[in-house]
């Protein structure tokens, strides 16, 4: 006999008891769906998309170009769909697609290494700014010079709008390391911008 | 600085106007939510019906078609020269051909081939190379290079592509790297991209990118160090890792550990020094990266397995 739990709305996945009393924390959720998908259930692989879609996006944002991102959050789940059956933990699920996200953005990174370089930090021309203006041109790409460690926890806090309690929880480091990061990157976010103030 | 003034950390805190203004302007950037665009499933009813149809159709394709099956199998590795004349089992490569599993690839000192793992990769064998074909297969694609240099790059998910050496097991964990044998057996690896695990026996080593890990017959991985470290480092460590421990190769390596770089060699060491040294080692660690909750210093020279974990996660070690 299958109950249906709520996960979200509006989209409602069907689980068994079993797979329900596991599904109390995020972890849990995903675990559940992970299962309910690896069992070919269509609807509970498109609402760990719905769920992690963010993630993998402010992810992808911070090792590619804004124009691969979107188009790249697609191909990234499916590929995690194709491969569903290898994912021996279902609990790692989110550790998982953003290994993968890593791994697409990286791979497009070294084969376009020039193009990433002019798509980011070439000025356009046409939209030059004024003196002390800043431009999302100009931001995403001095977070794109940063080291990898503070890249991700600030695109996924001044992009997706992500606390560093969830950044901490979705991407399983330490609430710590977390705050570290975020406030180290954002020392040298402003060093590579040349001290702007608010 | 306490929780309830950072906005950085939390949004709902005392705005920040700087980070505001960075927010503000970065908003363009966020994620537009799509409808996930999956290929279509056939209903598990219709599967049903066309079970036999499907195992009639299977049957005539393996009777009538079976050689050409072979070689669309999606996970099949093909092998093509990139230069000079590399041979399979003996026989010249011409053009393309495929690699199955037990056949040996070679290169001589003026070839190179490049070999495509089944659509999860590709691997550009150098000159003066063996290697051998174990499994290519969905979830499993395996090799065994004797000697010689591969440069791979694989986008699978974790643990699908591995590569047997004398010395250890190179288990691809999404990554990009350039993996050496000499004729002895010994051997390196250098990560380009993601994380590659190096296993034998009991002694594991996690090398991420950037970092550089020797290897040696009978003794397995050792300590994974920042690339373009001096010689000086470099042969302390290798001391250290396949010789008997003196004190004056771990004061060598520490000295060499600047910056967070050198936090995951550190990781590694703190375990292979004896008990007595690991104090320093810890020093070394905490100084050069944060301190992860949970993971004291007692709990770290006990070497408790939750302690080393949370700190393995923090210098992003662990899947």
């Amino acid at each position: 006999m299958d109950e249906t739990l709520s996960v979200s709305a509006p989209m409602r996945v069907r689980l068994n008891p079993f797979t329900r009393q596991r599904a109390e924390s995020p972890a849990g959720v995903d675990d559940a769906l992970v299962r309910a998908a690896q069992a070919g259930d269509r609807g509970a692989f498109a609402e760990l998309y719905r769920l992690h879609g963010r993630l993998v996006h402010g992810i992808l944002l911070a090792h590619a170009p804004r124009q691969e991102a979107d188009d790249l959050v697609q191909d990234v789940f499916l590929a995690a769909l194709a491969r569903m059956h290898t994912l021996r933990e279902p609990a790692a699920f989110v550790k998982w697609i953003a290994a993968i996200a890593r791994n697409r953005a990286r791979m497009l990174h070294r084969g376009s290494r020039r193009l990433v370089a002019l798509a980011d930090d070439v000025p356009d021309p046409a939209a030059a700014p004024s003196a002390g203006e800043l431009r999302v041109e100009d931001v995403l790409a001095a977070i794109h010079r940063l080291p990898e460690a503070y890249r991700e926890p600030l695109v996924l806090r001044l992009v997706e709008g992500m606390s560093g309690a969830e950044i901490a929880e979705r991407t399983g480091l330490t609430p710590g390391s977390v705050r570290v990061n975020l406030h180290r990157g954002m020392k040298q976010l402003r060093e590579e911008l040349g001290g702007f103030d608010g | 600085m306490a929780e309830h003034d950072d906005y950085l950390w939390d949004p709902s805190a005392k705005p920040d106007a700087e980070v505001e203004r960075l927010e503000r302007l970065l908003h363009p950037l966020a994620y537009q939510e799509r409808a996930f665009d999956a290929p279509p499933v056939r209903p598990h009813s219709a599967r049903r019906a066309w079970v036999p149809l499907a195992m009639a159709a299977t049957l005539l394709l393996a009777l009538f078609v079976g050689r050409t099956w072979l070689r669309d199998d999606p996970h099949a590795w093909q092998v093509a020269g990139l230069a000079g004349a590399p041979r399979v089992d003996g026989g010249r490569v011409d053009g393309e051909e495929r690699l199955r599993p037990g056949k040996w690839l070679e290169t001589d000192a003026r070839s190179r081939a490049r070999v495509e793992l089944g659509g999860i990769g590709f691997a550009e064998v150098g000159p003066n190379s063996r290697l051998s074909a174990l499994r290519s297969r969905r979830g499993e694609h395996r090799m065994a290079l004797r000697r010689g240099t591969i440069d791979a790059q694989v986008w699978s998910p974790p643990r699908v592509f591995l590569v047997e050496t004398p010395a250890a097991l190179a288990v691809d964990l999404g990554c990009a790297y350039l993996l050496t044998v000499e004729d002895d057996g010994s051997g390196q690896i250098h990560v380009t991209s993601g994380y590659v695990e190096l296993v034998n026996g009991g002694r594991r080593s996690v090398v991420p990118a950037g970092s550089v890990a020797e290897m040696r017959p009978g003794r397995g991985p050792g300590t994974p160090y920042p690339a373009g470290s001096p010689a000086t480092l470099r042969n302390a460590l290798a001391a250290l890792d396949f010789g008997a421990f003196r004190r004056a190769d771990l004061d060598v390596a520490l000295a060499g550990a600047v910056g967070l770089d050198a936090a995951p060699m550190l990781w590694h060491l703190l375990q292979r020094v004896p008990v007595a040294e690991r104090g320093r080692v810890y020093d070394r660690l905490a100084a050069v990266s944060s301190l992860p909750e949970g993971a004291d210093r007692n709990a770290m020279l006990r070497l408790d397995r939750r302690a080393l974990e949370l700190w393995q996660r923090e210098l992003g070690l662990l899947w």
